[in-house]
């Protein structure tokens, strides 16, 4: 009783109230960021579609803290890229740094994503020493290369994909570094919404830093940084203390992308992920995935790990995201592989193959064991950038580029009924563009935006539809390029749930000529007038349909949801139609089709 | 001078203040949901105001928010362009839980088989691409009608740059069905994007038969007794608006609060009123003490008789948001005061579960049955009836409203609750008050500490008939240790109907880069705005010497979505505008953004005025009455056992008295809880200061 035991020194146990207090003040620095970079922001990917993040680190890099609407994917990459920053710098901070500074990095080898996504950085000081770091991303519409919007499914290489920007001094002690931004800028199609949105970023980390500060002064830096490192843990024991409630063993599952759009054969590129859960240590094994490919659809490592830590957060969402959720797991990857390249391997498609993919393992795995908490197949990711010269008297005839990405649905549930509507599990928290703020900045008119019918993986609990969308450039050629992953396979169905419809991408030409864009087009010339044409798929079932109650397929019948054939077909419910167009149930042949199905299956 | 109303109608209450220029009555009566016009003649009546007497009426309501939450709106039908019938479906597409699987959005308010596609299409600047085919609004009318569709609501793409389609529409479906509700998006906001603009459409015509059918009943029942003045009605910015406005552009009668509430409520049948007909009200008060205190970090609690509002006062000022949502994925973009409503209150119910576990609320006898000790018919324990068995609402004191407390009626619904839990009566008592105050607790570190505030920097401000009983046990859990009773807590929101008053705002785009800037017509727009807020204002019944005009201009960087919108400081600029308003957005610039950049250019995008007839508040004076300090004693049961309080009349305490808890101070329209401990001094305007050393 004489020596006071560590436990008794924790903050949150000394002064739990406070330690919570200095948890959300923290977070609502990061969520104040996020404002701020959503309401400067000059591209409407970010502004609008929430392409960003804003987190703050402890001294050794190691994540503490991220806001609400932060883009998912980003989260589990940040301590990669302050971790590898400070490896880069390779000397102790303190001698890099002064106060002020700001380095700017983009480089996917370095703990980033895909070259658009740019990344700010300061150094916090807390009584003369770096106590944090404050860090903000954003995606920038086009990074430089032949493609506009950056993103080339066929890049040879890394040198391919854009220009890369390894950490680098864009502000020195307060003062903007004005030639590492036009060399930069230089490199880069629509320079001046650009230059916005790095004045929005060096913003956005002063206001992170100031805020840090203040909340030091009030605090003090002692209690600030106590408070920094037992969030970790905190996050760390929680998620701990889910895995030591499930069984001991060992679960292999696998899920594949598409193709190498580099590589010679087409075939589907496998993912493979062995969960070993030991009372409460969780291992996830990727070593027998696909070797790296020779086309754009690699991950390096930050992007991979990010893909699983956040999937996580999905399935244990009371779990606060920081450095402990990375704790508790233990990650085995290949390398060089397709989830692990190594430089100059090209990695432009890891948010729409390797992410998902490696989510789906996750999610497939924990299905099993707690399928309470979990979903079958959610919808993926397809990145379209479409740029050339915007014809309208107003633009004068700039040069836009055009960032795309289309919303679609997720997996039918164990544990509820149906689903909804969502984006990518990449970008969970990204809002969509909306149509008139896209037409206004560019020469784009929509034909529709809509959910599709029929498209939802059908189940006991089936999938969200899927989302289409169409549009054209009626006055103008454009160049347009797509990376994205399942226009072969559809998002899984689980349990008998059926798999939701693959991701289709068409352009149909003024005079009728029609092409399948698919998932790996590198600048294709649209002319004006010509229909695009894309649905983006929902998520797959959950259970057989033929259990689904009778009342829920009439009800997704009238709000025309499905249509009768799908009725009869997936969920062997015949319908009839009176005249007046309303839906009538022939319960006896319902009965008969369904107990049809169930006898061929025993 | 005749009589001027504030009149607030809440679930369980509706609270009356009046003045006349000489004199303040105050009444509190019990509503009477349904109806609730009756609630408001009864409040008249009790406070002996002759109606032909009355020059104005300004009154508070939950009617629309209610009708929000609870999915009580009209059958409503959605118009859209072709192609976009799901955008009201599709939103945004994000999630109110990004991360949690498990979560579910809720359900659009119209169903999809009543969203219809009509051919037409404008352009982004407003030009017609494909003219409207109204043979597409006629099916969707003739489609609608066939299916029992009470309202419609339009909204096509890009009409906020020209309304002509939507206008067209509007008045087909008129033609066809005379006097049906209608709304189009342009005549409530003119800006995209598409969804909000939808959202708040939709909310407003599924709310347009319930608010006039509702706001008709109470201004004819008012012609009956024989009113003959003005009516308005309390909006969510924490303004008037007429009644004939309000029929028109309901929405902007919800309030920003009771998201969470509305979560409390999940899966349970009825309503979950805000604790006021209209929160902001009690907030424009609480703002009105933050600034007699010399405070500025207040928490303003209003507990009602089934739900509590929570609101913040930083820097001597509420929050104000531009864009709220009753429930995630309904956004309506009008300015509201922002605040949180939470399912609990003096009448919510204490019940146990299928697992044995005791929960308070969020379901409420409301105001009828009411509480068990009120005598209405109630036989479920409530809140207030815990209250009456542990001494802290004496049997022998008359509340508000002539109810006179049943004590035994409140012990015997409380059995109910704590015999299966094997509770004594003082325990199940003292329980239901643990819980309902931890609730509470719960709500009030949302607004503080997950904003990164310390609660305990905070003082608290109880309002309502409840707020005084339960205050001091809530700050203790808090930490808090400075509490403030205002002199009438009980009938604040009437009050504020009464301090408040007419704002309107209005905005027209002129996108132009600033070095090309007409100030020609620059001016000519700030004319125009400014002469058409004049006339509404006029039409509100403002005095020309009443009415003032702020103007202001929206800036931005080219290429930039958002700005900044830039005080003008007058109703016409000068030859240097283009560089007197860059200065000025460089400066606002930074300070909001903590960079700013002299490269990029930047452009005017929109010019704004803001109409407001200005008040000076009424405050409610002390008066001091004839009882001395030391009256009446009675028996309080708290955790550490049972004390003896004195039971002291709020008359009696002057300004200067000082008394040590434990204590119950009564009034008219609330009782204070003051436990042992505590320290309650009466300041020089007659607010009780409860302070308390050490938590």
């Amino acid at each position: 009783m004489q020596e006071p035991s560590l436990a008794t020194e924790k903050l949150r146990l000394r002064d739990p109230i406070l330690f919570q207090v200095l948890n959300s003040a923290l977070s609502s620095i990061t969520d104040e960021m996020g404002a701020m970079i959503r309401r400067a922001a000059f591209s409407l990917v970010v502004s609008e579609g929430s392409d960003y993040s804003g987190t703050i680190s402890n001294r050794h890099g190691d994540l503490v803290a991220s806001g609400t609407t932060d883009l998912a994917a980003h989260l589990g990459t940040i301590p990669f890229t302050v971790k590898g920053t400070l490896e880069w710098i390779s000397v102790q901070p303190e001698e890099y740094f002064r106060p002020g500074d700001i380095i700017l990095l983009n480089d996917p080898y370095i703990g980033g994503t895909h070259h658009n996504d740019m990344r700010a950085i300061m150094p916090v000081y807390l009584d003369g020493r770096i106590a944090a770091f404050v860090q903000n991303s954003a995606h920038w519409t086009d990074i430089g290369g032949h493609v506009p919007g950056t993103f080339d499914p066929n890049a040879a290489s890394s040198y391919g994909e854009g220009l890369a920007v390894p950490p680098v001094h864009i502000v020195k002690e307060g003062i903007f570094q004005s030639e590492v931004a036009e060399l930069i800028l230089r490199n880069i199609r629509l320079a001046d919404q650009a230059r916005g949105d790095l004045l929005t970023q060096i913003g956005v980390v002063r206001l992170g830093a100031r805020r840090l500060e203040e909340l030091a002064a009030r605090y003090g830096t002692t209690t600030i940084v106590q408070a920094m490192d037992e969030l970790i843990e905190y996050s760390e024991a929680l998620l701990r203390d889910e895995f030591r409630r499930l069984p001991n063993g060992s679960w292999d599952v696998e899920t594949f992308i598409d193709s190498d759009p580099g590589g010679k054969t087409g075939d589907p590129l496998p993912v493979r992920m062995t969960l070993t859960i030991n009372d409460d240590q969780a291992q996830m094994n990727f070593s027998a995935s696909a070797p790296q490919a020779k086309g754009a659809v690699n991950s390096a490592e930050a992007v991979t790990i990010s893909g699983a830590v956040t999937t996580l957060k999905m399935i244990y969402p009371h779990v606060p995201m920081n450095q402990g959720v990375f704790r508790a797991v233990e990650f085995v990857l290949a390398k060089p592989s397709l989830l692990a390249a190594e430089f100059p391997a090209p990695v432009s498609g890891c948010a729409a193959g390797v992410y998902p993919a490696v989510g789906d393992c996750v999610l497939k795995a924990f299905i099993q064991i707690v399928p309470e908490r979990c979903m079958a197949g959610p919808t993926g990711l397809l990145n379209i950038v479409m740029g050339g010269i915007d014809p309208r008297d107003n633009q004068a005839g700039d040069e836009f580029v055009m960032y795309l990405w289309l919303e679609g649905g997720w997996g039918g549930r164990p544990g509820k009924k149906d689903n909804s509507i969502a984006m990518t599990t990449f970008a969970t928290t990204s809002t969509n563009q909306p149509i008139e703020l896209q037409e206004r900045l560019y020469p784009v008119l929509f034909d529709c935006y809509r959910i599709e019918p029929d498209s939802a993986g059908a189940g006991w609990h089936r999938g969200a539809p899927g989302v289409k969308r169409r549009w054209t450039f009626p006055d103008t050629d454009i160049l347009l390029s797509a990376l994205g992953d399942g226009e072969r396979f559809g998002p899984w169905g689980w349990d008998g749930g059926r798999d939701a419809r693959a991701n289709v991408f068409t352009a149909t030409s003024a005079e009728g000529d029609s092409i399948n864009v698919g998932m790996y087009r590198t600048n294709l010339p649209v002319g004006a007038g010509t229909m695009l044409d894309c649905f983006q798929p929902g998520g797959g079932g959950f259970g057989h349909p033929f259990t689904r109650d009778v009342g829920f397929v009439v009800e997704d019948l009238e709000e025309g949801l499905i249509s009768p054939e799908v009725a009869e077909r997936d969920y062997g419910v015949r319908v009839v139609l009176d005249p007046d167009g309303r839906i009538e149930v022939d319960l006896e042949e319902t009965k008969r089709i369904r107990s049809t199905e169930r006898a061929f299956k025993a | 001078m005749g009589w001027h109303i504030g009149i607030d109608t809440g679930g369980t209450f509706t609270d009356l203040v009046a003045i006349d220029g000489t004199s303040m009555r105050v009444a509190k009566v019990p509503s009477t949901p349904p109806d609730f016009e009756e609630g408001i003649v009864n409040a008249i009546i009790a406070a002996d105001i002759p109606f032909s007497q009355i020059d104005a009426v300004a009154h508070g309501t939950t009617v629309a928010t209610n009708a929000v939450i609870t999915g009580n709106t009209a059958p409503t039908a959605l118009l859209t362009t072709r192609g976009f019938r799901d955008v009201l479906q599709l939103g945004r597409h994000n999630r109110g839980e990004p991360f949690d699987i498990m979560w579910d959005p809720p359900t659009p308010l119209v169903r999809r088989r009543h969203r219809y596609e009509v051919t037409e299409r404008i352009d982004y600047s407003g030009r017609v691409l494909t003219p409207i085919d109204i043979v597409d609004v006629e099916r969707a009318v003739e489609s609608a009608a066939a299916d029992g569709i009470e309202s419609f609501a339009i909204c096509f793409l890009h009409s906020h740059m020209n309304s002509l389609h939507e206008e067209a529409a509007h008045e087909r479906i008129l033609e066809l069905l005379p006097g049906i509700a209608v709304c189009h998006s342009a005549e409530l906001l003119r800006e995209p994007p598409e969804f909000e603009r939808t959202s708040t459409t939709v909310i407003n015509a599924s709310l347009m038969p319930v608010v006039a059918f509702y706001l008709g009943a109470l201004r004819e029942r008012l012609k009956e007794a024989g009113f003959v003045g003005d009516l308005s009605v309390m909006h969510s910015g924490g303004g008037l608006m007429t009644a004939e406005s309000a029929a028109r552009f309901p929405a902007r009668l919800v309030t920003s609060g009771p998201a969470a509430g509305a979560k409390a409520a999940e899966g349970i049948a009825g309503a979950i009123p805000a604790a006021t007909g209209s929160p902001a009200a009690t907030i424009v008060v609480a703002e009105q003490l933050a600034a007699a205190e010399g405070l500025d970090r207040l928490i303003s609690l209003d507990i009602g008789g089934t739900s509590a509002d929570i609101a913040l006062i930083r820097d001597g000022k509420a929050r104000t948001v531009t864009e709220f949502s009753p429930q995630f994925g309904q956004p309506i973009r009008f300015p509201a005061i922002d605040l949180l409503t939470i399912g609990a209150g003096g009448g919510s119910i204490a019940w146990v579960d299928a697992g044995g576990l005791p929960h308070v609320g969020p379901q409420s006898a409301g105001a009828r049955p009411g509480p068990a000790a009120y005598g209405f018919g109630g036989v479920k324990p409530t809140v207030t009836d815990a209250n009456v068995v542990l001494g802290r609402l004496p049997a022998n004191v008359d509340l508000a409203g002539g109810i006179q407390l049943d004590l035994s009626a409140a012990q015997e619904a409380l059995r109910t609750f704590g015999e299966p839990l094997g509770l004594d009566l003082h325990t199940a008592a003292l329980g239901i008050l643990e819980i309902c105050n931890s609730n509470m607790a719960k709500s009030i570190r949302v607004i503080t500490v997950n904003r990164g505030l310390d609660p305990r920097d905070f003082s608290l401000v109880p309002f309502g008939g409840g707020g005084g009983l339960q205050a001091a046990d809530l700050a203790e859990v808090i930490g808090i240790r400075r509490i403030i009773v205002p002199v009438a807590p009980g009938v604040t929101s009437g009050l504020g109907c009464l301090c408040v008053d007419i704002v309107h705002d209005a905005s027209e785009a002129l996108i132009t880069p600033i070095t090309q800037v007409d100030v020609a017509e620059v001016n000519a727009v700030l004319a125009r705005l400014g002469d058409a807020m004049v006339e509404r204002l006029t039409e509100d019944g403002v005095a020309p010497e009443d009415q003032n005009l702020e103007f202001s201009a929206d800036i931005r960087y080219l290429g930039q979505v958002r700005g900044l919108t830039i005080p003008l400081g007058g109703s016409h600029v000068g030859p240097k505008f283009a560089v007197e308003i860059a200065d000025d957005f460089f400066r606002e610039y930074e300070r909001q953004f903590h960079s700013y950049s002299t490269e990029i250019p930047i452009e005017l995008a929109a010019l704004r005025v803001q109409g407001s007839r200005p008040v000076q508040p009424p405050r409610i004076p002390f008066k001091p009455g004839a009882g001395s300090v030391q009256t009446q004693r009675c028996e309080v049961i708290t955790k550490s056992g049972t004390v003896s309080a004195s039971i002291v009349h709020r008359s009696a305490m002057a300004p200067g008295t000082s008394l040590t808890g434990p204590l119950i101070v009564t009034q008219d329209d609330s009782t204070t809880w003051v436990p042992p401990g505590w320290t309650v001094d009466v300041n020089p305007i007659g607010n009780l200061i409860m302070t308390i050393e050490g938590v």
